[in-house]
């Protein structure tokens, strides 16, 4: 799936338990506390639905991990077990050391990449159906809005009744509103509304009303405008368009205009006596009747619905308590827990590790939890990496985190995992003696395995940029590595070192390896190679290499190179240099 | 083309025309007072800013104060309204109006030979 749908959509989640969590708790709070928190508590609904901010391991994040690596394993693992098995046997009969590293690529039979790609192709492009939603929702309400301002404002006849604008301008006065505010009538409106983001205007359907009516209307329809109402209802607006697949945003919207209605209500009646209040009532049901209906508003309702939040508006209007102080330390409690709530839920941020890699790696449920994840924001940093009695494979992230990730681990408490900036070398360390050691008490074969059928191996992302040096030592054990973008070099002593990608060429590597096995593949390669080592040691080109200086004359032992080569081989422009001295087995071949 | 005013408008256009085309806000509503309305502040405004989006005044900012230019005259706003209202009642024919000023006594006799004059002047400088 692609990031920014995972981050949506963990949004959404989130998002949906606290709408779920006000809508419990709204018959409860309903008369107890004021409607003005009724209202505004949404903007924090409104910014955990937007905002992808999460702290490090949230409920949802890893929820939303986890779901998408289900996904994929449920595709891939049955035919994958099958491998396994033959995996097993085959290592188990070769009956390596205690530790048997073998690294294995792509051991997926082509059958399974294609069922993979087809799910991967339409997970991939899920984004795009979900952005072209969010288009066209926000399109038409754009154009809808556009016509309804404009079917009024050609309507309109401005009012030049000074006495009405006399009125209009101190009840603004009134509530603090210093902006003026313009007054149009027009007939076709069906009740007195208020336009204009900037300029607000006030909107009657007709002037022939008590001049109690026309007051409270001037009260209330400006008091929209002071709590900048047309504001918050377009950051709903929006808020819908990016979750529209959510249905719970529907009945948000919902209930965030009734919210509104009623908050305004309650700002216009709070200094009122109870006959002010009455009379209050009685202008809004007088404005239900007065005049025609257009059907294009934003905020439009249906007259049922309206009938229903009429009723709600009257009962609040009579029944309104001023705050008690408890009331509003109450609210002030809530409100705190509520941003606790909604910060700890959390979401799915982009995590660090290659998004490609979630297709043909099929883990083990919980072990993709990184434990532990270290910003390194250096620019050009000394990199010094570590492991023991474990398999590493290391991944490019876009992100600045270093990452671990536990693939085919049972107990990843077993394993120390360690970062950390000495004398400005960032110091990476992986182990797994803690792993060996309980499995030798159980008489479990230790047993560690790269590649697709992962067993005891730590993932480590590392933030894709340049480093000034990168230097790995690894102890008995297997590492898997991509093109790194930096002098690398790498010590082992028994272990197997295996550095694939579609293209070397950025960084140099010099590779040391006691005994044990050292595997180099890429359709490509134009980045300088030195070997020395003893053991095996494969050179493979995918494809037929254009330039190139082949040193193999210091490797003895079995030393195979393609038909027509010579020991010292020199193609093109005669670089990148590739010098492989080898004791044992030395074998280059080119598949294409 | 000018367009239709209303009677508030009109008000506030007589008092900037009379303070010689341009006037500063407090100095409208000093004369407003003087003539004894007691229109809100935010109701000036409103009138004020109408009149600048039809085009009969223009402000410019004099510091932190906004002063109303009239774009319009007097006199041209005037003709402008009595042509508008001789072509609605009288089909553009003058000496119909001339008539009914006479016969309804609101053209006094004076009036009259004072206007016999001034025309006198103009045909003979021509």
């Amino acid at each position: 799936m692609n990031n920014l749908l995972k981050i949506v959509f963990s949004l959404s989640i989130s998002g949906s338990i606290l709408i779920l969590t006000l809508f419990l708790f709204k018959p409860l709070l309903k008369t107890k506390i004021s409607k003005r928190w009724q209202y505004y508590i949404w903007l924090v609904v409104i910014a955990r639905l937007t905002l992808p901010l999460s702290p490090e391991a949230s409920p949802v994040g890893s929820m939303v991990r986890n779901i998408n690596y289900k996904v994929v394993q449920t595709f891939i693992q049955p035919d994958v077990k099958e491998n396994t098995n033959q995996l097993y046997q085959t290592e188990i009969q070769k009956n390596v050391a205690e530790i048997n590293f073998t690294p294995k690529f792509n051991t997926l039979t082509p059958a399974d990449q294609n069922y993979g790609s087809i799910l991967s192709i339409i997970t991939e492009n899920l984004w795009l159906i979900w952005l072209t939603g969010v288009l066209v929702l926000l399109t038409r309400k754009i154009t809808t809005y556009q016509g309804f301002v404009r079917y009024i404002k050609t309507r309109c006849k401005e009012v030049s009744d000074v006495a009405l604008l006399d009125l209009l301008a101190s009840a603004g006065e009134r509530i603090g509103v210093k902006k003026p505010v313009e007054l149009y009538i027009n007939p076709l409106t069906s009740s007195p509304l208020l336009i204009g983001f900037f300029h607000p205007c006030v909107v009657l359907p007709t002037t022939e009303l008590s001049e109690l009516d026309l007051q409270y209307t001037f009260i209330h329809e400006p008091t929209h405008y002071k709590h900048l109402d047309i504001f918050y209802k377009w950051l709903v607006q929006v808020t819908i368009c990016l979750h529209w697949f959510n249905p719970l945003i529907y009945f948000m919207g919902r209930e965030i205009n009734h919210a509104c209605e009623l908050a305004c209500d309650e700002a216009v009646i709070k200094d009122l006596d109870m006959e002010s209040r009455r009379a209050y009532g009685d202008t809004l049901i007088h404005a239900i009747g007065a005049g025609g209906n257009y059907n294009g508003s934003l905020a439009s309702v249906t007259l049922n619905e309206s009938k229903e939040l009429l009723k709600e508006r009257l009962e609040s209007i009579m029944y309104y308590k001023k705050a008690s102080k408890i009331m509003i330390g109450m609210a002030l409690i809530l409100t705190m827990a509520f941003c606790i709530g909604a910060t700890v839920s959390g979401a799915y941020t982009v995590p660090g590790k290659n998004p490609a890699s979630d297709i043909v790696s099929p883990t083990s449920e919980n072990n993709d939890i990184p434990r532990q994840s270290f910003i390194d924001t250096d620019s050009s940093r000394t990199v010094s990496l570590s492991a023991n009695y474990c398999g590493i494979e290391i991944a490019k992230t876009d992100g600045e985190q270093v990452t671990f990730e536990f693939l085919g681990i049972d107990n990843p408490s077993l394993f120390k995992t360690k970062c950390e900036v000495v004398n400005g070398i960032l110091k990476i360390c992986v182990d797994g003696t803690a792993a060996r050691d309980a499995a030798d008490n159980s008489s479990k074969h230790y047993y560690v395995e790269n590649g697709p059928n992962y067993v005891n191996v730590v993932r480590i992302g590392i933030p894709d940029k340049k480093y000034s040096a990168f230097s790995i030592s690894l102890d008995g054990v297997p590492a898997v590595l991509p093109d790194l973008n930096a002098p690398v070099s790498i010590e082992c002593v028994e272990g197997s070192v295996s550095l694939t990608d579609t293209e070397i060429y950025q960084g140099t590597y010099n590779i040391k390896n006691s005994s044990g096995s050292i595997s180099i593949a890429a359709d490509t390669i134009s980045s300088n190679i030195t070997v020395d080592s003893h053991g095996e040691c494969e050179l493979t080109f995918n494809q037929m290499p254009q330039n190139l200086y082949l040193d193999v004359s210091g490797s003895q032992g079995q030393v195979i190179i393609p038909d027509g080569w010579s020991r010292t081989q020199s193609m093109g422009n005669a670089a990148p240099i590739i010098r492989l001295s080898n004791h044992g087995f030395t074998r280059v071949t080119i598949k294409k | 083309m000018i367009q239709q005013v209303s009677d508030a408008e009109l008000e506030l256009m007589k008092i900037i025309w009379a303070n010689g085309g341009t006037a500063l806000y407090a100095q409208i509503t000093d004369c407003l007072k003087g003539t004894g309305h007691t229109w809100q502040k935010n109701t000036i405004i409103t009138l004020l800013s109408r009149l600048v989006e039809k085009g009969l005044l223009k402000t410019s900012k004099i510091g932190r104060r906004n002063e109303y230019i009239a774009i319009v005259t007097e006199a041209d706003y005037r003709a402008a309204q009595t042509k508008t209202f001789l072509e609605k009642l009288y089909d553009g024919n003058a000496k119909g109006l001339v008539s009914t000023l006479i016969q309804g006594e609101m053209l006094t006799p004076e009036d009259y030979e004072d206007l016999k004059k001034f025309w006198e002047n103009i045909k003979g400088e021509k």
